[in-house]
C-alpha cells in the first residue's frame, strides 16, 4: 500500500548507495591486487565523506547528480592510475622544475585569453572541449610535489643560512628565489583571478612544507607577514579585492545583503537555523542559498544534521588530515615525509579554508569541500591525494618490513 | 637537520591544525548555538515560513458562521468549532 502511494521508487534513490559500495568495492581490490600494505583508515574515510557528498548533491541538486556519479567514476579510474604510476615514487622527485612549471602553467591558465573564464566573479575556471575544470586542483597536487623535492634536496642550506636579519635566516638568493616566486604568484592570482582560495591554499601549503622542512618559525612569520602586506596593499588598490573583504566584514549591511553578499547571509541563515541537532535531512531550507551544492555545501548540512552533524564532519575532516600526518611521520625518505604531510596540510588547509568561509570567519573563496562539494575537479584531485598517501603509507610499511 | 627534526615539524604541525579545527569549531558553533539574532531575522526565509504557517483559525462563511476551511488546533483546548460558538 505505501509503495502504491509513493509510486515506482526514484532510480537515483538506490543510485547514492549503489555507486558508493561500487566504487568503495573497486578502489579497495585495486589496493588489494597492488599488494598494497597501506593505511586502512584512509579509503574508507574518503568513501564516507564521497558519500555524504553524494546525498547532498542528491538532496540540492538531483539534475547534477548523474554527473557527479561521472566524476565519481572518473576520480576512482585517476586514483588507480595513481597506484600505478609511477612505479617508484620517489622519482616523482627527480623532476622538481617540470613539477614546478606545470603548477604554476595550471594555477595561471584561467587568466589565458581564450579558455580561461571568469564565473560569479572569479576566474578560476578553463573551458577545454566540451567540459571546463578548475586547474587549481591540479595545481595543489603539482606544487605539493615540487615543493617536497625542491626543499627536500635544499633543506639544510635553507634551515641553516649563513646569514641572519635579526632573527630571520636569509639563505643564499637562490635558494630564496622560489620562495619569492611563489609569493609573488599567490599574489597574482589574489589580484587578477579573484580567487583568494587558491591563494590561501598554495600559499599555505608552501609555508606548512617550509616549516616541515626546516622548523624556523621565522619563515613561516616572515611568510603571514608578507600575504597579510601583499593583501592589505591588493585591498587598498584593487576595488574587487577591496569589495570581497567588505561583504566578509559587513555581510548584513543593507546595500549588500539583497546584492553582493546575498549568497553568504542565506549561507549564515542556514547555519543560524541548524541548531544542536538540526532540522533533519530534507527538512532544513538550504536551496536559499544560491549554487549551495558547489560553495555553500557545509552550511546546508549543518542546517540538517545540526551543529552536533557539523563538528562530526569536521572531526571526520581532521582524522583524514591527522592520517595523512601519521603516514608522513613513519616514511622512509625525507621527501616522501614532506610529500605526505604536504598533501595532509594541503587538504586540511582547504577543509579550513571553505568552512571558515561558509561561517563568514574568513573572506569567501571558490574552493569546494573536498569529496563533499559537487564539482568534478576538485574529486578527482582529491583521489589522486588519496592515492599518493595510500602509497607513502604503502612505501613506509614495505620499508619497515625489510 | 636530523629525520627526527623533520618529525618533530610535523607533530608541530598536527598539532597548529588541531587548533585550527578547534577554532574553526568553535566559530561554527557560535553560529549555530549562540545567533538569536541571525536565528530570528525576519528577512530569513525560515523565520518568514515558520509565521505562515502558524494555525489562524477557520475560514468562516459570513451570515451563517459555518467553517468554509478547518484547521488544526488553534491554541491548547480551543478548536475551530469551539471558537465558532462565541460568534
Amino acid at each position: 500500500m505505501a509503495l502504491a502511494d509513493a509510486g515506482a521508487p526514484d532510480l537515483s534513490t538506490v543510485a547514492v548507495p549503489l555507486a558508493v559500495a561500487g566504487a568503495g568495492l573497486a578502489l579497495h581490490l585495486a589496493l588489494r591486487l597492488s599488494g598494497s600494505r597501506a593505511d586502512e583508515v584512509l579509503l574508507p574515510l574518503a568513501l564516507a565523506l564521497v558519500a555524504i557528498g553524494l546525498v547532498l548533491v542528491r538532496r540540492l541538486a538531483p539534475g547534477l547528480l548523474p554527473l557527479q556519479l561521472a566524476w565519481l567514476a572518473v576520480g576512482a579510474a585517476a586514483f588507480v592510475a595513481a597506484l600505478v604510476v609511477p612505479r617508484d615514487l620517489g622519482a616523482l622527485a627527480r623532476y622538481p622544475y617540470t613539477w614546478a612549471l606545470a603548477g604554476l602553467a595550471l594555477l595561471l591558465s584561467p587568466l589565458l585569453p581564450v579558455i580561461g573564464r571568469e564565473v560569479y566573479g572569479t576566474r578560476i575556471w578553463v573551458r577545454l572541449g566540451i567540459g571546463s575544470f578548475q586547474p587549481s586542483e591540479a595545481a595543489k597536487l603539482a606544487l605539493v610535489i615540487f615543493f617536497a623535492a625542491y626543499l627536500a634536496e635544499h633543506r639544510e642550506l635553507i634551515a641553516r643560512a649563513p646569514r641572519r636579519i635579526g632573527p630571520l635566516p636569509v639563505p643564499p638568493l637562490a635558494y630564496l628565489a622560489p620562495i619569492l616566486v611563489m609569493w609573488a604568484v599567490a599574489m597574482l592570482v589574489l589580484v587578477a583571478e579573484r580567487d583568494l582560495g587558491a591563494t590561501l591554499l598554495v600559499f599555505g601549503g608552501f609555508l606548512a612544507l617550509l616549516w616541515l622542512a626546516t622548523g624556523e618559525l621565522a619563515y613561516v612569520a616572515a611568510g603571514l607577514a608578507l600575504l597579510a602586506a601583499g593583501g592589505a596593499a591588493a585591498v587598498a588598490l584593487f576595488p574587487h579585492v577591496a569589495a570581497r573583504v567588505e561583504i566578509w566584514q559587513r555581510p548584513f549591511a543593507d546595500e549588500l545583503r539583497f546584492g553582493a553578499s546575498y549568497q553568504l547571509v542565506q549561507g549564515l541563515f542556514a547555519l543560524a537555523g541548524g541548531g544542536l541537532f538540526g532540522a533533519g535531512l530534507g527538512g532544513g531550507m538550504p536551496e536559499q542559498i544560491p549554487v549551495v551544492w558547489s560553495d555553500f555545501v557545509f552550511d546546508a548540512f549543518a542546517e540538517e544534521a545540526g551543529f552536533a552533524g557539523a563538528l562530526a564532519l569536521l572531526a571526520a575532516f581532521l582524522l583524514f588530515a591527522h592520517r595523512g600526518l601519521a603516514i608522513a611521520l613513519h616514511a622512509p625518505t625525507t621527501f616522501l615525509q614532506l610529500l605526505a604531510g604536504g598533501l595532509a596540510a594541503s587538504f586540511a588547509l582547504q577543509t579550513l579554508v571553505i568552512v571558515g568561509g561558509n561561517a563568514a570567519l574568513l573572506p569567501l573563496t571558490g574552493i569546494t569541500l573536498p569529496f563533499v562539494a559537487y564539482g568534478g575537479s576538485s574529486l578527482v584531485a582529491n583521489f589522486v591525494l588519496l592515492a599518493l598517501l595510500l602509497r607513502v603509507s604503502d612505501e613506509s610499511a614495505r620499508a619497515r618490513a625489510r | 637537520m636530523s629525520r627526527t627534526a623533520v618529525q618533530d615539524n610535523i607533530r608541530a604541525l598536527a598539532l597548529a591544525l588541531i587548533v585550527l579545527f578547534l577554532v574553526t569549531s568553535v566559530g561554527v558553533g557560535r553560529r549555530m548555538l549562540l545567533s538569536p539574532e541571525l536565528a530570528n531575522d525576519p528577512q530569513d526565509p525560515r523565520v518568514a515560513a515558520v509565521a505562515f504557517d502558524r494555525a489562524r483559525g477557520p475560514v468562516l462563511v459570513t451570515g451563517s458562521f459555518g467553517v468554509a476551511a478547518p484547521v488544526r488546533e488553534l491554541m491548547k483546548g480551543i478548536t475551530p468549532e469551539r471558537l465558532a460558538d462565541h460568534f
